[in-house]
């Protein structure tokens, strides 16, 4: 079998056939996994989709995180295998400590849903790998809480160790220092709230997603 | 014995809490005008069954720990009362 890279559907993700066909038109390999599964199988990476996992009920992937996958979620992170939460995945990653901080509602409360500029801050990651800091990457952003919150001394090891991989060029909901996305210290685990998957087939207008999938598919072999 | 919990969520203190914002500036809008701070949190209720009340408080602590209070960006109070043996 071959190995190939596993997108996470909880009940309530809606963009698991997104991520899954884009990462096909990439040419990459990849497969829909359900949350109740115990076993990532031959596995090269873990995609966590945006959607409403569980409802978002108590709060965005505070239930999801519990889900039986997570686990094994969580071993094949801390392996070193390629994880990345996009939207909802980055709240799942915070909640199950994966990612630092936390994603609260959005200031203002609007809903947002644009096409909006984004700068890449580092290349130090398996989602950026392919990128140029400081590039800025048009990306679909569609979420109401996105708002990034972390306490002095994590935006502190954030900033020493490089860790903020994303930013918006301007501040939209309320994120401290307009943090986007970060990763982990290893830079194999990431979170967005953007939906890279969004650009990437010219079809849908944008493009600059391409090279933070392509980078994630190159980390997965 | 079984205990009735009250779980009270509330958003850290240097955490802005958008959804209180909102409520007071639509309290202004209907002129109450002496209203200020208001902050939003959440109100879970539950019944416990436990052999007293300070093994019910330990649940109810381990339970907010393991699910339903997020440290990095909120704190909880507990109440508890017993209801029945």
């Amino acid at each position: 079998m071959t190995s190939s890279i596993k997108i996470v559907t909880f009940p309530g993700t809606n963009c698991e056939h997104d991520v899954l066909k884009q990462i096909q038109y990439l040419q990459g390999d990849a497969e829909l996994i359900w949350h109740q599964e115990t076993n990532l199988g031959s596995c090269s990476g873990v995609i966590l989709p945006g959607g409403f996992a569980h409802g978002d009920y108590l709060r965005p992937g505070a239930i999801a995180r519990f889900s039986p996958i997570m686990d094994e979620v969580i071993k094949f992170a801390e392996s070193g295998g390629p994880v990345l939460g996009i939207c909802n995945g980055f709240q799942v990653l915070t909640e199950c400590g994966l990612l630092a901080g936390a994603l609260s509602i959005n200031n203002g409360l609007r809903f947002i849903c644009k096409t909006l500029p984004c700068i890449l801050e580092t290349t130090q990651s398996v989602l950026t790998s392919a990128g140029q800091v400081g590039k800025e990457l048009l990306l679909p952003v569609n979420h109401g809480e996105g708002n990034y919150i972390c306490d002095d001394q994590t935006l502190d090891y954030l900033k020493e160790n490089d860790l903020i991989v994303l930013t918006y060029a301007a501040d939209i909901n309320g994120s401290i220092d307009r943090i986007a996305g970060i990763r982990n210290k290893a830079g194999n685990v990431v979170g967005l709230m953007p939906h890279p998957e969004r650009a990437v087939d010219p079809l849908l207008g944008y493009t600059d997603g391409q090279i933070l999938l392509q980078s994630f598919i190159n980390a997965a072999k | 014995m079984v205990y009735q919990v009250q779980i009270i969520i509330k958003p850290l203190e240097q955490i802005a809490n958008p959804e209180g914002q909102a409520i007071e500036r639509a309290l202004a809008a209907l002129s109450f005008s002496t209203i200020d701070s208001v902050r939003v949190g959440k109100v879970i209720n539950f019944n416990i069954r436990a052999v007293d009340s300070s093994e019910a408080h330990e649940l109810t602590q381990a339970i907010c720990n393991k699910l339903l209070v997020n440290p990095v960006m909120q704190y909880s109070e507990i109440s508890i009362t017993a209801v029945a043996d």
